[in-house]
């Protein structure tokens, strides 16, 4: 049992050396490390909502276009079988 | 946002560096962490709630994200399988970082290098304890806050930390 706690207190010192560890100051590049990430971090967002907004639109445009052109060549052919008639099948 | 964000920083930037050092006992990692603290707690800030200071708060981050680089560099070193070994088991032997601390004193940078490096094998829980009361001398109550634990339990971890540490130390003499 003296033992025992003989070890105990042995191990109550050794732990009360690490009070002697010194503290660090902070090197200063790291706020400009920290400040560079967030910046990053802030914009990037923007250009992933950028990028989303413009592929939204050119694939609208795209299937606008493609309609276009379907109604385009079904016209052309109503028009090849019944000569001098306009026509529109969407109406 | 930004001024609280610089006041915050400037605050408590040595708490969180020297914190991280004491886990991963290199200045290169503390550095990684300090600046993921950081950014982590630029991106939390508009949720914190009130519920813990700060402070407490801020200890938070820090030891999940040192405990969380801990564990990406060791299932780096080694297998998946070998790694939640080592954790459950303090005797196991855990790789250990090139010590890098410039915070140890010269006269007495072996003996604590070595202590260092046996908490450093020690289960998470216990080296939080080890770290939070000895390095950064929190009280008892003060680490149950930060860990969200009993006061007791806190004791408990303690003793356990202690035993762990006596087996690792001496483990060391006899090799």
């Amino acid at each position: 049992m003296s033992h025992l706690s003989s070890n105990n207190i042995e191990m109550e010192l050794t732990l009360d050396s690490l009070k002697n560890i010194q503290k660090l100051d902070v090197p200063e590049y790291i706020e400009a490390k920290i400040r560079s990430r967030i910046r990053e971090m802030d914009i990037s967002p923007r250009w992933v909502i950028g990028i989303a907004a413009s592929l939204a639109l050119f694939i609208g445009v795209e299937i606008i276009i493609v309609n276009m052109e379907a109604r385009e060549r079904e016209n052309n052919v109503l028009e090849a079988i019944v000569p001098n008639q306009t026509f529109d099948i969407y109406e | 946002m930004k001024e609280d964000f610089l006041t915050i920083y400037h605050t408590h930037k040595g708490l969180v560096y020297n914190l991280a050092l004491q886990y991963v006992l290199s200045i290169e990692d503390a550095e990684e962490i300090t600046q993921d603290v950081f950014v982590k707690v630029y991106e939390k800030y508009p949720t914190y709630r009130n519920d813990a200071s700060l402070k407490t708060w801020i200890y938070r981050i820090t030891i999940n994200q040192s405990l969380d680089f801990l564990k990406s560099k060791k299932a780096q070193k080694r297998g998946f399988f070998f790694d939640h070994i080592a954790l459950d088991n303090p005797e196991s032997n855990i790789q250990l970082p090139t010590f890098n601390h410039p915070g140890v004193v010269l006269e007495q940078k072996e003996r604590l290098e070595e202590l260092l490096k046996a908490i450093y094998r020690l289960p998470e829980n216990q080296k939080t304890v080890i770290i939070l009361t000895k390095i950064e001398q929190n009280s008892i109550k003060e680490v149950a806050e930060i860990m969200d634990l009993s006061e007791k339990s806190i004791e408990s971890l303690f003793q356990r930390a202690k035993k762990n540490l006596a087996i690792i130390l001496n483990n060391n003499k006899g090799i």
